[in-house]
């Protein structure tokens, strides 16, 4: 009787813990997807301060690349927000960072070709 | 002619000799077969006798060789198989007619003898009117017959050595007869040796040897000296005091009889030979072989980890004769021998527990084995070649196991073999985490990438990240805490090294202080979590971050101050030496003076370039933070871009100047040009830093004051958001008390009260930093606008505030959140104010100018490459924690 009891614990207990576990991990993989949803969002906006910056510029080139940015951009937010954080979308947030970079060097490069 | 044979008895004769004639013929005859006959019977019988007496005799000093005994048996018998026929056929066969006795008789007496040949044939003449006559030749039988009775015929018989024959057989038979009283085994021994030679029966010796020990051959170590000891036989009649043996050709070794056995000591021995034993009678010839010792071909521990290990049995080569094992293990030991092993003994011994854990060397172990506390004998299983221990359990102790074996051959190995167990401990695991600062400052949004390293001796279970929060002001709400498990690991995997991004924003971890650290688990039951050494992350909001990088900035500008009142300082002693010195520069004193004055210069340089490196990084930060407005990061910029300027370009010049100074195939002239050169470079390079420390303080007060502005503006901000967030819920809960409302509501005003709560604290603190600017600064306005927040008695009000939401006085709430936004925007004004008056310079600079907007391009390009930088780190991030689930996913599946 004693050994019935026990096992009857035991079996409790650890469909407790195993059931605990799983909510947990329920609990934390929709905090993936909704951190990733929430990352599409800033990603989003910040293509809204690149659409900005575009409206500002008077240098076909630098509105030239800067568009393919906004694209680029549109590429990450939609990854981001399909919940998809592996190495695609990280591979298309350096090629943003890259783009700027270049853009800004583009800047740079025809300020001094019209100031010389 | 010979006559025709007749019978030997009687024959019919045309005229017979005479009665008494035959009669004495007849006589003479059985007297001469008797002899002779005698004769050829004792001759077999001292054959037979002589040949068995040879072979016990033989026997006696040596082994008879088994065709020598068959020669002599041959010799033997044929007496009585060859001698004696042939003896008969001469004396019995070939004399038994009248006229052969007669011949033999004419020998001893040749005229009888004639007369009595003519008898005997006489007696078959046929009669012949012409030439014989029956009268005569009766008369003449008469006559003989006469003459024969008056002489013994008997004396005619051949001489006869029966009698010394028949001696001789007495004798030997005499002899024989002792010896098997005697010793009745011997003979029956040589007997059947004589009788049977080539059968399979040992000699029989008086002395007998022991030597089933002995192989056939007897294997004896190579070249190594041996000894050789042989037992009596328990039925040994005889037991010499010595006996002595000898290998090969090589000298007699003695040896005296000890407990009824002989021990030869043997030199060593490369050759195959024989080894002769004599002891009294006995002699044996015994083949020795020498061969090699047995080696270790192989010796291999199989080993069995504790259960909980979860590893599978392991091959450990143990030609080291050391093994460190860890406890609760069991052992088995596989030993290969170069030849097939007989027999095996195996002896454990625990050592006692204080012994030093150190690797045997010869002489240790004996002193070691001296101390033993334990004797173990361990069981062995033998298969050709091969020696299988049974399991050994390794216990606390250190033990010593010693093997020794026999080959078939019964040599054993030049030494036991002796293996040292040690145990070890199942250490604990460890874990640190690396590529990371033991303090860090970092945005909220920010993400921190680091390396996680675990490692244990017999493999790790998992290892991840846990934090712990704690608020370094009073906060709303609990403090952060959480872990992930980042890397699941396997029982044989002992290293793990994961790069891992740690975001605050993906874990929805507010501003606080947390203290992180990478954790470890290793299979051993009941041992749990190794946790490492803390790293303290400070996480910062946007305000917190700009008021760290607020009193980075003042701290520069307190360098930036003292490094131009050292190179004014420098200046003026330049001045002094060209007035004083002027016109003898290139004597010894001056020379050492613009030394001096170089050095001082060279310092001064590499403070300043120090100084523009944490500048620039300060103004990346402050770019990074977002918060800090345009005008304070350009005119910090341009107070970098002169620091720049003068650690590379300005002050290096100086410092070449007096340098050139001091050249001694300079003129006097040449010098003191070169030192006013130095002097007009060093006016211009002070100049310079004035410029750049007035643009350094002109940004400070622009980040200072926008740093109270920033913050007061996020409170307004957050004020008109909880009345927003209130209204949009106004229907669902207006009129009812707060414990009525649906969860959704009460989470949204639950969350509301907490918001309310934090800008409340916020606003305090706010209080607390101007009242401690003012302290610093004694600007009227800080203090003018602390003044004004304390009357105002915000923090109590917010605090009632807080209250009204959660308890649901939905309109109350709404005006009083409404109002004080606008309050905040009120002291805003006021502040804002105050920084336009102060930095109205900077805003009134021709804000449109190709500099300004090419400036305000490239922040806005710096500020989005910060933000995309953020967004991939916090994408990474979000990625470790979609593995570290799988992970988890993984551990709880069984």
């Amino acid at each position: 009787m004693k050994t019935i009891t026990n096992t009857i614990l035991y079996i409790a207990v650890t469909g407790i813990t195993c059931f605990a576990a799983d909510q947990n991990t329920a609990e934390k993989i929709k905090q993936h997807g909704d951190k990733s949803q929430l990352l599409s969002l800033e990603q989003d906006e910040l293509s809204a301060d690149v659409q900005d910056l575009i409206d500002e510029q008077t240098d076909p080139e630098v509105i030239k690349m800067l568009r393919e940015i906004e694209l680029i951009m549109a590429d990450a937010t939609d990854l981001l927000d399909q919940k998809n954080t592996g190495g695609a979308t990280i591979a298309t947030e350096t090629e943003v960072i890259e783009k700027i970079f270049e853009t800004a060097k583009k800047k740079q490069e025809n300020q001094k070709k019209e100031g010389g | 002619m010979p006559a025709k044979p007749q019978s030997t008895t009687r024959q019919t004769h045309v005229a017979p000799i005479p009665d008494g004639l035959q009669l004495q013929l007849q006589a003479f005859r059985r007297n001469l077969w008797k002899i002779k006959i005698t004769e050829a019977l004792l001759a077999g019988c001292l054959g037979l006798i002589a040949s068995f007496l040879m072979v016990f005799l033989l026997d006696r000093f040596f082994e008879t060789p088994a065709s020598l005994r068959l020669s002599i048996l041959i010799i033997g018998t044929s007496l009585l198989s060859v001698f004696a026929p042939y003896w008969i056929h001469r004396w019995v066969y070939r004399h038994r007619r009248e006229h052969q006795l007669a011949r033999l008789i004419s020998i001893r007496f040749p005229k009888l003898g004639d007369r009595l040949l003519g008898a005997v044939e006489l007696q078959d003449q046929k009669e012949n009117t012409e030439n014989l006559s029956p009268q005569l030749r009766a008369a003449a039988m008469r006559d003989v017959a006469e003459e024969a009775s008056k002489l013994d015929l008997v004396t005619a018989l051949p001489h006869s050595s029966q009698r010394k024959w028949l001696l001789a057989v007495v004798i030997l038979s005499s002899i024989t007869a002792v010896l098997s009283i005697c010793s009745p085994d011997a003979s029956i021994n040589s007997f059947k040796r004589w009788i049977i030679p080539y059968a399979s029966t040992e000699r029989f010796t008086f002395t007998r040897l022991d030597l089933s020990a002995i192989g056939t051959p007897e294997r004896i170590p190579y070249g190594e000296a041996f000894s050789l000891t042989i037992p009596l036989a328990n039925d040994t009649d005889y037991k010499p005091t010595e006996a002595r043996a000898r290998y090969g050709d090589g000298d007699w070794v003695q040896a005296a009889r000890v407990k009824d056995a002989y021990t030869f000591q043997f030199p060593g021995q490369r050759a195959i030979d024989t080894v002769i034993v004599e002891a009294h009678d006995a002699r044996h010839e015994l083949a020795f072989e020498p061969v090699m010792r047995p080696e270790t071909a192989s010796i291999e521990a199989r080993v069995k980890l504790p259960e909980y290990l979860q590893r599978s049995e392991d091959a450990s080569d143990l030609r080291s004769g050391y093994i460190s094992l860890l406890e609760g293990s069991s052992m088995t030991i596989e030993t290969t021998t170069t030849r097939k092993i007989l027999s095996a003994n195996a002896d454990l011994v625990l050592l006692p527990q204080q012994e030093p854990a150190t690797p045997p060397t010869k002489d240790s172990t004996v002193n070691e084995t001296t101390k033993q506390t334990i004797n173990k004998t361990v069981k062995l299983e033998i298969d050709g070649k091969t020696l299988t221990s049974e399991p050994i359990t390794v216990a606390k102790q250190a033990m010593i196991l010693t093997v020794g074996w026999r080959d078939i051959y019964k040599l054993s190995a030049t030494t036991p073999l002796q293996i040292r167990i040690e145990p070890a401990q199942d250490q604990t695991p460890s874990s640190y985490l690396h590529d990371i600062e033991r303090q860090h400052i970092m945005l909220e949004e920010e993400t921190i990438e680091f390396k996680i390293i675990a490692e244990d001796d017999f493999g790790l279970k998992a290892c991840g990240i846990s934090w712990e929060g704690s608020f370094s002001k009073p906060t709303p709400g609990n403090p952060a805490s959480g872990e992930l498990t980042v890397t699941a690991g396997n029982p044989t995997k002992t290293n793990i090294t994961n790069p891992f991004s740690f975001s605050p924003a993906n874990l929805s971890i507010k501003p606080q202080k947390i203290s992180l650290r990478s954790w470890s688990e290793d299979y051993k039951p009941g041992r749990g979590r190794v946790y490492s050494e803390p790293t303290t992350l400070y996480i910062l909001s946007r305000i917190e971050h700009a008021q760290v990088l607020k009193n980075k900035f003042d701290n520069a500008i307190g360098q930036l101050e003292e490094i131009a009142r050292q190179e004014q300082n420098l200046n003026d002693e330049n001045l002094r030496t060209e007035r004083n010195m002027g016109n003898d520069l290139q004597s010894e004193s001056a020379r050492k003076k613009l030394e001096q004055q170089q050095d001082s210069e060279a310092n001064n340089q590499e403070r300043m370039e120090e100084l523009s490196k944490r500048v620039e990084e300060i103004f990346k930060d402050a770019v990074r933070n977002g918060e800090v407005e345009k005008e304070s990061l350009k005119k910090m910029s341009e107070a970098l871009q002169s620091m720049k300027e003068l650690s590379q370009q300005d002050l290096p010049q100086v410092e070449n100047k007096l340098e050139n100074a001091q050249d001694r195939r300079n003129t006097n002239n040449k010098s003191k040009k070169d030192l006013n050169e130095a002097i007009a470079l060093q006016n211009e390079a002070i100049k310079k830093m004035q410029k750049a420390l007035e643009d350094a303080k002109e940004a400070n007060k622009m980040f200072e004051a926008g740093t109270f502005v920033n913050r007061l503006k996020k409170a307004a901000r957050t004020q008109d958001g909880i009345a927003n967030n209130i209204i949009s819920i106004i229907d669902a809960i207006v009129g009812n008390f707060s414990n009525e409302l649906d969860p959704v509501e009460q989470r949204a005003l639950s969350k509301s009260y907490d918001q309310q709560r934090e800008n409340a604290v916020d606003i305090h603190w706010i209080q607390e930093d101007l009242l401690n600017y003012y302290s610093r600064t004694q600007k009227p306005e800080h203090k003018k606008l602390h003044d004004t927040i304390r009357e105002s008695m915000v923090d109590t009000e917010l605090n009632m505030l807080a209250q009204r939401i959660t308890a649901n006085l939905s309109y109350s709430s709404i005006n009083q959140s409404k109002f004080w936004a606008q309050e905040i925007r009120k002291w805003i004004k006021q502040l804002e104010g105050d920084k336009n008056n102060s930095g109205g310079s900077a805003g009134n600079g021709g804000g449109g100018s190709q500099e300004e907007q090419d400036f305000e391009f490239m922040l806005k390009v710096m500020r989005m490459i910060q933000q995309e930088q953020n967004i991939r780190g916090r994408t990474r991030a979000l990625e470790d924690l979609r593995r570290s689930l799988q992970n988890d996913t993984q551990k709880t599946q069984p």
